[in-house]
């Protein structure tokens, strides 16, 4: 990988050409293939694919949740605080988990423990890593469900997950996030198996914690519009590599990689919602296709602008676009797409300009939004 | 609608359930051939007596007069207060054979009991949480072949084995040395086959139910939500995974444990001589003892109610989403 240099040693999170493989019956998969991003203090970054991208298993290669075995993280770093959490001992990555590093889950009903009370579960999250008594436990967690906007905390708390409504478990689940004091959280499509009507109050909830407490936010999703509302900096990500990375402006101002830009056609001025296009599940992705078999770039098949070079090689490396020095000059932040146009070789303008043609606005349709008709 | 009242209509049924059982066990009484009245009448009738009035006798001296819904009430009464018939086989109360054989049954079936509840719990536990490896094919294995074998061969295989061919353990049971010294070491010595005779198969199926109810829990996401909290994979099996495996397992446990008990402990008593209540009632049946015969199964037939009661409650307690009103 011909990333950008190294980020600075203050970002919070510095992840570098991780890996992350699945061994199944039908063959082994990766399902994260490469992919560098950087996250700092108080800074929103967005992780955006469609299903089976591997953005739910990158999220949860950071804190090498994923189920092993079947799953394994092969390469890679995931420097967090100065210290490599890919290589990192389990009792070292429990100190992390839930205290530095926390996590909010899709569906918040099968996150929570249906047989303990939400105080159980609540005072488990405070007393894992913070060595107080029970009562001092209980008032925090009364606190904490007070701080994520639950009515009636004091009587909520003795509640059963069963008992509380969906956007209200999330709510708690997110309570529990925050019992650790986290520097960063890893949301995975927090407001995706809410009611529509809940999302946003969800999703502004999370805004408002992390503006309060200053921490670092990893939100997952799928859901353009809700990057484009919560993000300061955005991972696009295909097939288990990254696509197209750069500040919320950059990547929606002036699109660069051609499956960005064909998302974002797809539906103006509408929330995009790119789940069925190719809900292809890391399991059930057939052996032969898989990531390990393919040569050249991974949307080659659906791209309006694939050339010859596009066959070559392995996936073409993240270029700089040429916004790039302008907006953000630093490495990490620049804004690159792995597209051959951007390469030293190619003309951008390859991709940006067809964007008034007419035909592009078909292409998209075809790749992105088909299923709309 | 909440714990008491269930608990309450849990109880109101078992007792429904132990009538019926009761009433059962009278009418078969009432009906089934009785030989002792049938030799006082063949001896009356060889003597020149006549066999009616000796038959009429005898039903006076046994209470066995009078119109059947009194009998009945008697009979309740009777077993009430702990005169349960006569066993003319054995000269003593059927209250009496029960309890000299219930202390011998026990001192195998509780320790085999306990150990294969809490040994199939954790290691089906384990083998879900170790899914596809070495020790999970072991423990699947080890599963199988428990259930698979039959009690009285494997009781008899291990006789020969530890006790005549090795000597460490001895070939007949001694009852007396059990009865004076429960205890003792020699008496252990002398259960440890049998112990472990019924253990295997209530271990195995024991170990069976865990394992896949557990595995519906080691990969659901409130165990990963666990483990991102910084839980330890301890904490996690012993709180995340068991507790809501508990749940089916306690509906299945009860029923299941007292199907291989009942069944396997007239085998395990036969092979290895020990005089409990599966022997005596196996005595009983051969004999036509038809009072005894009865006696024997109640007490099983009570303790799978009791039990069945148990595992209710025990239900309602492990799983708070239970919903009173419809059960
Ligand atoms: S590398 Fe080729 S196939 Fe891939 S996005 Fe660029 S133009 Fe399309």
């Amino acid at each position: 990988m011909t990333d950008p240099p190294a980020a600075p040693r203050d970002s919070l999170l510095h992840v570098e050409d991780l890996r992350t493989r699945f061994h199944t019956d039908a063959g082994t998969v990766t399902a994260v293939d490469g992919i560098s991003f950087d996250l700092d203090d108080g800074e929103t970054v967005c992780l955006v694919g469609e299903s089976g991208s591997g953005k739910t298993v990158a999220a949860e290669s950071l804190t090498r949740l994923i189920d092993d075995p079947p799953g394994e993280i092969v390469s890679g770093t995931v420097r967090f605080d100065g210290r490599d959490l890919a290589t990192a001992s389990e009792a070292e990555l429990r100190a992390v988990r839930g205290d530095r590093i926390a996590h909010v889950f899709q569906n918040p009903q099968r996150a929570l423990n249906p047989v303990y009370s939400v105080g159980w579960q609540l005072l488990e999250a405070i007393q894992l890593h913070d060595d107080v008594s029970k009562a001092d436990a209980r008032a925090r967690a009364i606190d904490l469900l007070d701080r994520v906007g639950i009515p009636d905390p004091a009587t909520r708390i003795d509640d059963y997950p069963h008992e509380l409504s969906g956007g209200m478990q999330q709510r708690v689940a997110i309570a529990m996030a925050l019992a650790g004091e986290p520097d960063l959280l890893v949301a995975d499509e927090p407001t995706t198996a809410l009611d529509v009507t809940i999302q946003s109050q969800v999703l502004r909830l999370l805004e408002s914690i992390q503006s309060a407490s200053g921490l670092g936010l990893l939100l997952v999703t799928h859901d353009l519009g809700v990057v484009a509302e919560v993000a300061d900096r955005v991972v696009v990500m295909y097939d288990g590599t990254v696509m197209e990375r750069g500040s919320v402006h950059d990547v929606f101002e002036r699109p660069s990689h051609p499956y960005t830009r064909a998302l974002l056609d797809a539906i103006p001025g509408r929330d995009v919602d790119l789940t069925p296009t190719a809900a292809r599940d890391v399991a059930d992705r057939d052996p032969s296709s898989a990531t390990d078999s393919t040569t050249g770039c991974r949307f080659r098949s659906r791209c309006p602008h694939a050339v010859d070079a596009c066959r070559e090689g392995d996936q073409p490396p993240l270029h700089p676009t040429p916004d790039a020095t302008t907006s953000a000059p630093d490495g990490a932040r620049a804004h690159v797409a792995a597209c051959v146009h951007f390469g030293p070789d190619g003309d951008p303008d390859v991709v940006v300009d067809s964007a008034k043609s007419a035909d592009s606005g078909a292409s998209a349709d075809e790749s992105a939004g088909g299923d709309r008709r | 609608m909440g714990l008491k009242w269930y608990t309450a209509r849990r109880v109101a049924w078992a007792g429904v359930a132990a009538f019926v059982i009761l009433t059962v066990t009278f009418v078969l009484l009432d009906y089934a051939p009785d030989p002792e009245l049938a030799r006082i009448q063949f001896r009356a009738a060889a003597t020149g007596a006549d066999a009616e009035t000796a038959a009429e006798a005898y039903a006076e001296r046994r209470g066995l007069t009078g119109p059947l819904w009194e009998r009945y009430l008697e009979y309740l009464g009777n077993l009430a207060t702990g005169d349960w018939g006569w066993s003319d086989t054995r000269s003593q109360p059927v209250l009496t054979a029960i309890l000299t054989a219930l202390p011998y049954s026990l001192m195998y079936t509780v320790p085999a009991v306990a150990l294969s509840t809490v040994l199939g719990i954790a290691i089906g536990l384990y083998s879900a949480f170790n899914q596809y490896t070495t020790t999970d094919y072991a423990a699947t294995f080890v599963a199988f072949f428990g259930v698979s074998i039959p009690n009285f061969w494997f009781g008899i295989v291990l006789l020969l084995l530890f006790a005549v061919q090795l000597g460490w353990v001895p070939v007949l049971f001694d009852a007396e040395l059990a009865r004076t010294r429960p205890l003792s070491l020699a008496n252990a010595r002398q259960l440890v086959l049998p112990v472990f005779v019924l253990g295997t198969s209530a271990i195995a199926s024991t170990m069976r139910y865990a394992r896949a109810e557990a595995l519906e829990y080691v990969r659901a996401a409130f165990v990963k939500a666990a483990r991102a909290k910084g839980a330890s994979e301890w904490r996690i099996l012993t709180r995340h995974v068991l507790r809501p495996t508990l749940v089916p397992l306690s509906t299945i446990l009860v029923g299941d444990l007292l199907g291989i008990i009942l069944s396997a402990s007239y085998l395990v008593e036969v092979v290895f001589g020990i005089p409990g209540l599966g022997r005596l009632s196996l005595e009983a049946i051969r004999r036509q003892d038809t009072a005894l015969v009865l006696g024997t199964t109640l007490v099983p037939v009570l303790v799978a109610v009791l039990g069945n009661l148990l595992q209710d409650l025990a239900y309602a307690l492990l799983d708070p989403r239970i919903d009173y009103g419809d059960r």
